[in-house]
């Protein structure tokens, strides 16, 4: 019995990763119960290590292993402007994209009603105090171009938009090798929404 | 349950959420099936005809496959130009996607509620009575779904509402003349009630309580669970600036 349960509760607490369910779980367990003790252990000391030095960033929010982040704390980075994010994984693809060199802030989400995410779910409070304690002169919304990206990019606007500064938001349209032929209706209407003006 | 091969559907997408590494699952309102859940496979790769279409308030004609409460997405096409909302409108447009997932059954068809819908979505994009639309989309909502008002007569009686008497409004019962010894119930005057019957625009005291009688309702009926969107908005309403005008599902300004 003692055994039983011991399964169960792996099984229960493998099914809290995203993306898997009963099956995937008892697959998991199974696995790293009978051929994989090893990573089994391995696991436990990297999630139990993370767990206790992970914490957030106390400026950007980002994920990080002391009170600053790396990228808050370096001098190379331009502290005026600030680029607002959804989530780790967005800030990884700028900095992998090599295009912004301000400073960011993570916001770990975005407003969705429907799944019960609103303003307070997303550290709204740190980043007044980020933009009152910083020299941001501009602020760059780069949330998703879904609706509940554009939702939470609109509100952050009308956040800030009695202070003294700069708002914009990542262009809109034809990505880059796009041909117009197979664009989705949306994106092409945005594209001639906020078309450029050459001359 | 027989694999069934469905194409050409009308349908809105009500929610949507990621699953495995590039799909996501469609809750969608179809004109002719109601509520489905569909699987759009490879939705989120970048390549996928699926990219940029499968949103919420965005008129699709689709085709799927399959059988049982989850079928799979096989085309998608978008019909007109999706409708962009700034958040304010966005968070009414949400609104009503949240009582679509509360009110409705999967798989039962409301083709009156899907075109009222419809409606109401262009109705918010052109800014125009949205109140007003809102209200008539929660009364709808109720009356396909089993619970519809009884607004033009005594529940007793029969006798025709008065528009100057104030009435109360008892679920599963109806209307009873305020002084009849009630006390449960929502007190509403007799000229919303009309107003509200008859879908002529109502002056602002009236569309307050007509407010007041289909939030009591939609409470009654959701047995005190709360709408999402009610405290999202109040949320937002608190970290707005203060000189800010808090916005609500009304709108002070609104075109009429």
């Amino acid at each position: 019995m003692e055994l039983e349960s011991a399964v169960d509760q792996l099984r229960d607490a493998l099914k809290i990763l995203p993306g898997v369910g009963p099956k995937s779980a008892q697959r998991m367990a199974f696995h790293l119960l009978e051929r994989d003790r090893e990573g089994a252990k391995y696991i436990v000391k990297a999630l139990s290590f993370a767990l206790n030095a992970v914490s957030h960033c106390s400026r950007c929010n980002n994920f990080c292993e002391s009170d600053i982040c790396r990228i808050c704390s370096s001098q190379k980075r331009d502290q005026s402007v600030l680029c607002i994010v959804e989530t780790p994984a967005d800030l990884e693809s700028i900095e992998h994209a090599g295009a912004f060199t301000g400073v960011y802030f993570v916001l770990m989400g975005h407003l969705a009603p429907l799944d019960n995410i609103g303003p307070e779910s997303l550290s709204l409070d740190k980043l007044r105090k980020t933009v009152a304690e910083s020299e941001v002169k501009e602020i760059v919304l780069a949330t998703n171009l879904t609706l509940e990206g554009q939702a939470t990019a609109d509100f952050i606007a009308s956040l800030f938009e009695q202070i003294d500064i700069q708002i914009s938001r990542l262009a809109r349209g034809v990505p880059v090798g796009g041909e117009l032929e197979y664009l989705d209706p949306g994106t092409l209407n945005q594209a001639f929404d906020e078309r450029r003006r050459l001359s | 349950m027989v694999r069934q091969r469905i194409q050409k559907q009308p349908v809105f997408v009500i929610s949507r959420r990621p699953y495995s590494e590039t799909s996501l699952v469609i809750d969608a309102f179809s004109r002719h099936h109601g509520r489905i859940s569909l699987l759009a496979k490879g939705a989120r790769r970048l390549k996928s005809p699926y990219r940029g279409i499968l949103h919420p308030f965005t008129t699709l004609l689709i085709d799927w496959t399959g059988k049982g409460s989850l079928m799979t997405l096989t085309s998608a096409d978008c019909v007109r130009r999706p409708y962009t909302y700034g958040y304010e409108n966005l968070m009414c447009a949400w609104y009503a996607n949240e009582l679509i997932t509360r009110f409705l059954h999967r798989n039962d068809p409301h083709e009156l509620l899907f075109d009222r819908y419809s409606e109401l979505l262009e109705k918010i994009d052109n800014n125009l009575k949205i109140e007003w639309s809102l209200r008539l989309f929660e009364k709808h909502i109720l009356a396909e779904t089993g619970y519809g008002l009884n607004l033009y007569q005594e529940a007793a009686s029969n006798k025709t509402i008065e528009p100057h008497t104030h009435y109360h409004y008892i679920p599963e019962i109806g209307l009873v003349r305020q002084g009849d010894a009630v006390t449960s119930g929502i007190l509403v005057k007799g000229s919303a009630l009309i107003h509200f019957d008859q879908e002529i625009y109502p002056s602002p005291e009236d569309q307050a309580g007509i407010k007041g009688l289909t939030r009591y309702l939609l409470n009654w009926h959701m047995k005190g669970r709360e709408l999402r969107s009610r405290r999202i908005f109040r949320e937002i309403n608190r970290h707005l600036p203060r000189n800010t005008a808090p916005i609500t599902l009304e709108k002070p300004a609104e075109t009429q």
